[in-house]
């Protein structure tokens, strides 16, 4: 089974995000702020990582920056998952080394679809 | 003159006076006892002379003088003292016969004088014998014989001035025995009428001395009233004052009673009075208008001869005109132009109430009087003048001096940073804002050339500083309305807002003023606005996220199955869910746009693909609702390219094929065509819904504005996404309308325009633009 890690400080959406991953079948790694979600990574090696933007401890650009900066971490993608909707926001998030850029408020079906798709891309 | 008046004097002491016609006998020398006088009579020019005592006295003043008067028959009617102490009368009557007898000239003498010499002696000793015609024969006549002594030196000096007298001269000398003793005597005779001869004379003299008195009297007064009014026109600069005096002057010597200054007004031939005194009111400060032009009446007449004038009676004068309603009438008047070179001033008139006042003599003076006072009328003239162009001068330069203060205090009050340069580029105006502003002294920038600047200012200042160079090198290069405008950041942290104009004054090209403003607060504030959007949005968001994330769940049955209510209810949820989140969407969206925060990233754009991607969505959208609609496109295979940011360009598609999809029943038609209208593409979006009626269409951009169409208010919709289109299009610079008949089943079109691109004009730009937008 596929490994998401992510990383959302609001309880709910947390949880909804689990559930509707859950539900597409994969398993995830839920943590609620960035220093975890950096650690996380290094210990589980998800194949996926969704990611707040802003988040008490690391932002999300943060941390993607720095999963893109070693190594082991680089080639995992990377999803952003944000109410920040800025044009600015987004391509800060582009910049970082993010596949995708979800806008929050999402539709559950249509976020489970587009981590497919980027999970299936992946391995081709 | 002095001698006529002292000899009328004279003529009044003495009785017997009289006029004579005067012979006289020069050269006429004696021996010391008088026996060989010799007498020459040498007949003189006729002389006007009036004889008496006091005038022999005057006449013979020499104590040797001896004279006495012979009347007709001979007899001595007078003889003076001397007569008797140099005849040796001893105290003994005169009388001829002895005279005679004792004078006896030499023989000598007689053989050396000349014929002429003799007959000369013989015609004196004759005389004196009272047997010359030239003796008086009628009663009315005396003979006047004097003697004259002279120093025999005296006369030897002066013989040579004398050369008729000169051979007596010598033969007396020859004859004299003894030189110690000779005396030399001069003789002369006169024809004098007695008194009651001469009287008619005396009158007819009379009359003449009178004559002359009164000329000379008439000529004096003349010269001392010319002089007074000389003297007064010149007195003071008070010149209407003046001018009454002067006219007081001239009234009073003329005799008249009434006299009035009159000039012609600027530039008009009205004639006003300056100045009248005499009988009527005074005259106001300033003069009063005449009711006479220059033209009429015998001020007219005065100042078309430009003459003087003289009128015994203006009753009997054609060309005077008798004013109405004046209590005083003038009969004699006088008057001349007041004319200075070439110039005719105005009219000065003199008036008596009589007949025949004024004399002909009189008219001299008064055209004398005229000329001065024409001197003085035009130097008043001339001082006015000058008085008053100095006056406008000097409140026109006190009002030029306030206005250049005042401006230039506004210049300095103002918050802003002022810099001007002239047309060189030297820096004339630098106010205490911009001082501050970029921290730079007065007295270092100004006269400063602008070329200065870009060392101070480095990078930021060279667009602006060349902006001006340019200008300067060729004011014909932009037009009037052309303006710079940039935002700088300086070294010291703050923002400056730099907005740089020509200053023009027709077509011609004064330099140029730039107004710097502090705008680091206004950043600061914008980006407070950011900060509070962006927090919003964020807060806003994140609850909604719960919402529509757990009621789609429910939807979607993984967390159990719903019944048929339960499935509505949510669905009523998610559908105000979604509305919600369109509305938070849409007004951040328009928040910014308007805060000028969204800035576009134009590039060339190729319609067909874009309306082709919006197209796919509303068909997409079309069958998960199960509402059929046709679809149709026309956009030309060559259609230019449109300049244009991507997002907000399928914004502007999305939101109104959006709204024809929505707005239009099932089974409706939406169409969409392009073409190429000048320099812009048009777009037509055209459905076969609802339509707008006609006076809704000018509120269709406003927010908020949903009109009160049951379908409008049924859909989804926040009334913002027209009002986003709009300013979207605007910020293109393209333009945006709306047609439509507002019937139920024709539709609306929305047409909007948006530019070409101009390849030739972003050749470099574009393709890098371009390259990094198909990259990402």
């Amino acid at each position: 089974m596929q490994k998401i890690l992510i990383a959302e400080d609001e309880r709910d959406i947390l949880d909804l995000i689990m559930f509707t991953l859950q539900f597409g079948g994969y398993d995830v790694i839920p943590t609620s702020n960035g220093a975890d979600a950096l650690d996380m990574v290094h210990k589980e090696q998800p194949d996926l990582i969704l990611l707040d933007v802003r988040m008490p401890r690391m932002s999300g650009y943060e941390v993607c920056k720095q999963i893109k900066a070693e190594d082991d971490t680089r080639d995992i993608p990377v999803v952003f998952l944000s109410a920040k909707g800025q044009e600015a926001e987004v391509t800060t998030g582009y910049e970082m080394g993010a596949v995708d850029y979800i806008l929050k408020p999402f539709a559950p079906d249509q976020l489970l679809e587009r981590l497919d798709n980027i999970l299936s891309d992946q391995e081709v | 003159m002095l001698v006529a008046g002292k000899m009328f004097d004279t003529m009044i002491d003495v009785s017997s006076l009289s006029l004579s016609i005067t012979l006289i006998l020069s050269g006429l020398i004696f021996c010391s006892l008088l026996p060989q006088l010799l007498t020459i009579v040498r007949r003189a020019r006729h002389k006007d002379i009036i004889i008496g005592n006091s005038l022999l006295k005057l006449h013979l003043p020499n104590h040797y003088e001896a004279y006495f008067l012979v009347e007709s028959g001979g007899r001595i009617i007078y003889s003076n003292p001397m007569v008797r102490e140099m005849f040796g009368l001893n105290g003994k009557k005169a009388n001829l016969e002895f005279l005679a007898s004792t004078i006896q000239p030499s023989e000598s003498f007689f053989a050396l004088c000349s014929q002429e010499g003799k007959a000369r002696f013989n015609l004196g000793k004759r005389l004196l014998e009272g047997k010359s015609y030239l003796i008086p024969h009628d009663s009315s006549e005396a003979m006047l014989v004097s003697f004259r002594k002279i120093d025999l030196g005296d006369y030897n000096q002066q013989s040579s001035s004398r050369p008729h007298s000169e051979q007596f001269t010598s033969s007396k000398i020859l004859d004299t025995p003894d030189p110690e003793h000779t005396h030399l005597f001069g003789v002369d005779l006169q024809n004098v009428y007695k008194k009651d001869e001469t009287l008619l004379s005396t009158k007819d003299l009379e009359n003449r001395v009178q004559q002359r008195t009164h000329q000379l009297q008439m000529e004096h007064q003349r010269t001392e009233t010319l002089l007074r009014i000389m003297t007064e026109l010149s007195s003071s600069l008070d010149f209407e004052k003046i001018l009454q005096r002067t006219l007081g002057i001239i009234n009073e010597v003329i005799g008249a009673s009434h006299a009035t200054c009159m000039v012609l007004q600027p530039g008009n031939t009205k004639l006003r009075h300056l100045v009248t005194v005499g009988y009527s009111n005074p005259t106001p400060p300033g003069g009063m208008p005449s009711a006479l032009n220059m033209k009429q009446g015998l001020v007219g007449w005065i100042m078309s001869n430009r003459k003087a004038v003289l009128i015994d009676d203006v009753l009997e004068d054609e060309r005077w005109i008798q004013l109405p309603n004046t209590w005083y009438h003038h009969r004699s008047a006088i008057g001349a132009p007041i004319i200075i070179g070439d110039q005719l001033l105005g009219v000065l008139l003199l008036y008596y109430p009589e007949v025949g006042h004024f004399s002909e003599e009189q008219l001299d003076l008064i055209q004398a009087a005229a000329n001065q006072m024409a001197i003085a009328i035009k130097n008043a003239q001339l001082f006015h003048l000058t008085r008053e162009q100095k006056e406008e001068l000097s409140s026109l330069l006190r009002d030029q001096r306030i206005e250049t203060s005042r401006s230039r205090s506004i210049l300095e009050a103002i918050a802003d940073g002022v810099l001007v340069t002239d047309q060189r580029g030297e820096i004339t105006l630098f106010n205490h804002s911009a001082e501050s502003m970029l921290e730079l002294k007065r007295a270092e920038v100004i006269g400063k050339s602008i070329d200065h600047f870009s060392g101070l200012f480095g990078g930021f200042a060279s667009a602006w500083i060349d902006t001006i160079k340019t200008w300067m090198d060729e004011p014909i290069s932009f037009n009037p309305m052309n303006t710079f405008s940039e935002q700088v950041s300086i070294d010291n942290g703050s923002v400056l807002s730099v907005h740089l104009a020509p200053v023009m004054n027709n077509d011609e090209f004064y330099g140029t003023v730039s107004v710097f403003r502090d705008i680091s607060h206004l950043i600061e504030v914008d980006r407070l606005k950011s900060e509070f959007v962006a927090t919003v949005s964020h807060e806003l968001r994140t609850p909604m996220t719960s919402i529509k994330g757990y009621v789609d769940i429910l939807l979607m049955g993984v967390a159990g199955d719903l019944t048929e209510q339960q499935l509505r209810f949510l669905s009523v949820v998610q559908d105000n869910t979604q509305r919600l989140t369109i509305l938070v969407n849409d007004l951040l969206d328009l928040s910014r746009i308007e805060a000028g925060q969204v800035s576009l990233t134009l590039q060339p754009l190729d319609l067909h693909d874009l309306v082709e991607e919006v197209m796919d969505e509303i068909e997409r959208l079309s069958v998960t609702d199960d509402k059929s609609m046709r679809f149709n496109v026309d956009i030309p295979i060559d259609l230019p390219r449109i300049t244009g940011d991507p997002e907000r360009v399928r914004q502007i598609l999305v939101n109104l094929l959006g709204n024809a999809y929505n707005y239009t029943q099932s089974e409706g038609q939406i169409n969409l065509r392009a073409t190429c209208v000048g320099e812009e593409i048009q777009v037509d979006i055209q459905d076969n819904g609802i339509g707008i009626p006609p006076k809704e269409q000018n509120h269709i951009f406003d927010r908020f504005y949903r009109g009160d169409n049951n379908l409008v208010i049924a859909t989804a919709g926040t009334g913002l996404g027209l009002s986003i289109v709009n300013k979207l299009i605007n910020m293109h610079n393209g333009r945006i309308w709306v047609q439509s008949s507002g019937i139920q089943g024709e539709g609306s079109i929305f047409s909007f325009t948006l530019p070409i691109y101009d390849f030739s004009q972003h050749a470099l730009t574009v393709s890098e633009d371009y390259a990094e937008n198909l990259n990402r």
